[in-house]
């Protein structure tokens, strides 16, 4: 994870600038110092052949001894020789005669052979330093020459090379850095930029950021973020219909309360008076239950949605359970039709309670006193259908398409309600793919019919339950007389 | 004082109607607008109380009936909706005035009686008639610097007549506005209350006119 993407650049970029410096300048250096080694290699030997041709002279009389007199210059001399200006060369020599021994030598030369070996280049060390000694011998010749130069110059020599031809390098270093660290942040400087519109843009409106005059490598993230906007937007238009739906309605019981408590408490008549404040705890129990069902849709509308395998056969019964004083005070009979022992429906708990709560409560709301309710519950292959059936009024014609509308209360009757139900009804149907049917009873009875579709893959242990086989189970035939 | 209320949630209709019946008022509520509408054609109101979300017909096509037929009936709406657009709308819709919910029962009471004594022309507070005068606000009646008791039928019998000075009330539109249809109305009832009256205030301020009704004369 890169933490600062400037840092990161900066580091790499310019670590690896220096790496790349410091491999140039080893290079140079050890390419200068092979090339250097010729070269004086090359200088030696040919010292040695100078003191070869000085005694092509040394058989005529006195000459040896003139030489040895003239040593001094003779050393200036071969010093001069070539490029020597800058360097002192520290070039020492001895030439030995077979048979005689030490024939002529430099002033600051050991008396003993510069070398064991024979013929050629080797390393010696003399006086604690290394030495580059050409040993050269004519066969035919009685002479042997040893001529012997510090290394260290050598190294030195490359060494210089090496940096100098690197140093352009390590001037422009810095300026490199600079620019690098330059680019690297006038590039950011881009996506700061950006960041900064968005900043400045965002919270007003969640329009789409425009895509000018923002670098390539920025696109994605802003496509990214444009992407997000369309779903803030939605949920956000979503969260202001439901909050200005929810505060109207809150309205209605809100009025029923003030004008009841009002009346209330102008009312001279006793009776009167604790019929109205009768209704005022009405209106507070209507507010609590439109609340609790905005509550419940506003659940609904939450995206994070756990699914688990759910027996509906059990849910359906629990809310029957929970329907049962319901439908007692109307007299209803609540009857319930499976096609098993178990449905499983993969589903989000709390919304299919909410679902079938919803379902029974409507059809216990608007089926007439002593009637029946209801609800069948069948797996087939790749759907499960669950059916209520009330025996209401149904739904006239006019008012079909608006009965899922949000907050809409049916005509003809008499039952308090939010107005959600179907709302909720519909929400949970969506959430979990399936479809939602309105209809008036097929059987020619007056009455309505809900039908809800969920897809589904039967598991292969539930096939041998797909034929329906009704175990119907009837529940609360209560005689008890309507108590309104 | 006949009023039309039309409200669809239970608890708001029981309560208005039940403080307008304190006011005095005699009110018919009717819980969709289907109901309404034809109420409206058939029955004789002073003033209606209208919510405008309603099942069926909603508030704001009752209105436009009523007025296209020419109506001046004092109309107040409820509306739980406090945009502008709502209040702008129901007012050119021909409504006389209009609340919004939750409202106080007490202003409601103020500006039907405002509406309804704009209606019948006034923009006094109390109604007056040579030394007469009557309060609806305070429900009390004066005959120059005494105060009256009346009942809450005759003070509602007189203020009728004195709200509607000039024109003659037929026995029929005064029952139907006293009582509405509920109320079981004896056949010498109204006889009763004008002969109270009359022996309160004088026998020369109601005048009868046979085999029609009753009226207040206008003082030019």
């Amino acid at each position: 994870m890169i933490r600062s993407v400037t840092r990161h650049l900066l580091i790499t970029q310019i670590s690896f600038l220096f790496l790349v410096l410091v491999v140039l300048v080893t290079w140079n250096y050890l390419d200068s110092y092979k090339e250097i080694e010729g070269i004086f290699d090359a200088q030696l030997s040919r010292s040695a052949h100078t003191l070869n041709s000085l005694l092509s002279f040394a058989d005529e009389e006195g000459y040896l001894e003139s030489l040895k007199l003239s040593m001094g210059s003779f050393e200036e001399h071969l010093m001069q020789q070539d490029f020597s200006h800058s360097y002192d060369r520290r070039i020492i020599f001895q030439i030995w005669q077979e048979p005689g021994g030490l024939l002529l030598k430099s002033s600051q030369a050991p008396e003993f052979p510069l070398t064991e070996s024979g013929q050629g280049f080797v390393e010696e060390i003399l006086n604690e330093n290394s030495w580059r000694v050409y040993v050269f011998s004519h066969p035919l010749m009685r002479y042997r020459f040893y001529v012997g130069e510090r290394s260290d110059l050598r190294r030195e020599v490359a060494t210089k090379l090496a940096l100098r031809s690197t140093l352009p390098l390590f001037i422009l270093f810095p300026i490199l850095a600079f620019v690098i660290w330059r680019s690297i942040v006038r590039a950011l400087t881009f996506i700061n930029t950006s960041a900064k519109r968005i900043e400045e843009e965002v919270p007003e409106n969640l329009e789409p950021i425009s895509l000018e005059d923002v670098p390539t490598e920025v696109h994605p993230l802003i496509r990214a973020l444009n992407g997000l906007f369309v779903k803030i937007n939605e949920s956000y238009e979503r969260e202001k219909r439901f909050s200005a739906d929810a505060a109207h309605e809150l309205r209605t019981p809100l009025t029923a309360i003030k004008t009841q408590a009002q009346v209330a408490m102008r009312e001279a008549d006793d009776n009167r008076r604790q019929k109205a404040l009768e209704n005022v705890v009405k209106g507070v129990d209507a507010a609590a239950h439109l609340a609790e069902q905005l509550l419940s849709l506003s659940r609904l509308e939450d995206h994070k949605v756990v699914k688990t395998d759910l027996n509906l056969v059990d849910l359906i019964n629990d809310c029957v359970d929970y329907a049962r004083p319901l439908a007692k005070e109307k007299s209803l009979k609540l009857k319930t039709t499976f096609s098993g022992k178990a449905i499983v429906l993969n589903a989000n708990e709390s919304a299919l309670w909410a679902l079938i709560r919803n379902l029974l409560d409507n059809a216990i709301k608007y089926s007439t006193d002593g009637g029946e309710v209801q609800i069948l519950c069948h797996a087939y292959s790749q759907e499960i259908h669950l059916c209520v059936l009330d025996t209401g009024l149904g739904i006239p014609e006019l008012e079909k398409e608006r009965v899922l509308e949000r907050f809409h209360r049916g005509l003809g009757h008499k039952e308090q309600g939010s107005g959600l139900g179907l709302s909720i009804v519909q929400r949970v149907v969506e959430m979990h793919g399936g479809r939602l049917k309105l209809a008036n009873r097929r059987d020619g009875q007056p009455g309505l019919r809900v039908e809800v579709v969920f897809p589904t893959q039967l598991k292969d242990t539930d096939t041998d339950e797909i034929l329906p086989h009704s175990s119907t189970s009837e529940m609360n035939n209560s005689p008890l007389a309507p108590s309104h | 004082m006949r009023v039309l209320l039309v409200e669809d949630d239970l608890l708001i209709g029981d309560g208005v109607r039940a403080g307008l019946e304190q006011e005095g008022y005699t009110v018919e509520w009717l819980e969709n607008g289907l109901d309404a509408a034809a109420a409206l054609e058939a029955e004789p109101f002073d003033a209606m109380v209208l919510d405008l979300g309603l099942p069926g017909l909603n508030g704001k096509e009752i209105l436009r009936a009523l007025r296209e037929r020419q109506s001046v009936m004092p109309v107040l709406i409820l509306t739980a909706r406090d945009t502008r657009e709502e209040k702008i709308e129901g007012l050119d819709l021909g409504a006389d005035d209009y609340l919004v919910k939750p409202f106080d029962i007490s202003e409601l009471f103020a500006r039907l009686r405002a509406i309804i004594r704009r209606a019948a022309g006034r923009s006094w507070p109390v109604i007056s008639r040579e030394d007469l005068t009557l309060d609806p606000a305070s429900h009390r009646v004066m005959v120059k610097e005494d105060e009256i008791k009346v009942s809450r039928r005759e003070f509602n019998l007189l203020r009728l007549l004195l709200e509607n000075q000039g024109r003659v009330m037929t026995r029929d539109s005064l029952e139907r506005r006293l009582y509405g249809w509920n109320g079981d109305v004896e056949s010498n009832v109204l006889e009763v209350h004008v002969h109270n009256l009359r022996k309160k205030l004088g026998n020369e301020v109601i005048q009868t006119v046979r085999g029609v009704g009753y009226m207040i004369d206008k003082v030019s």
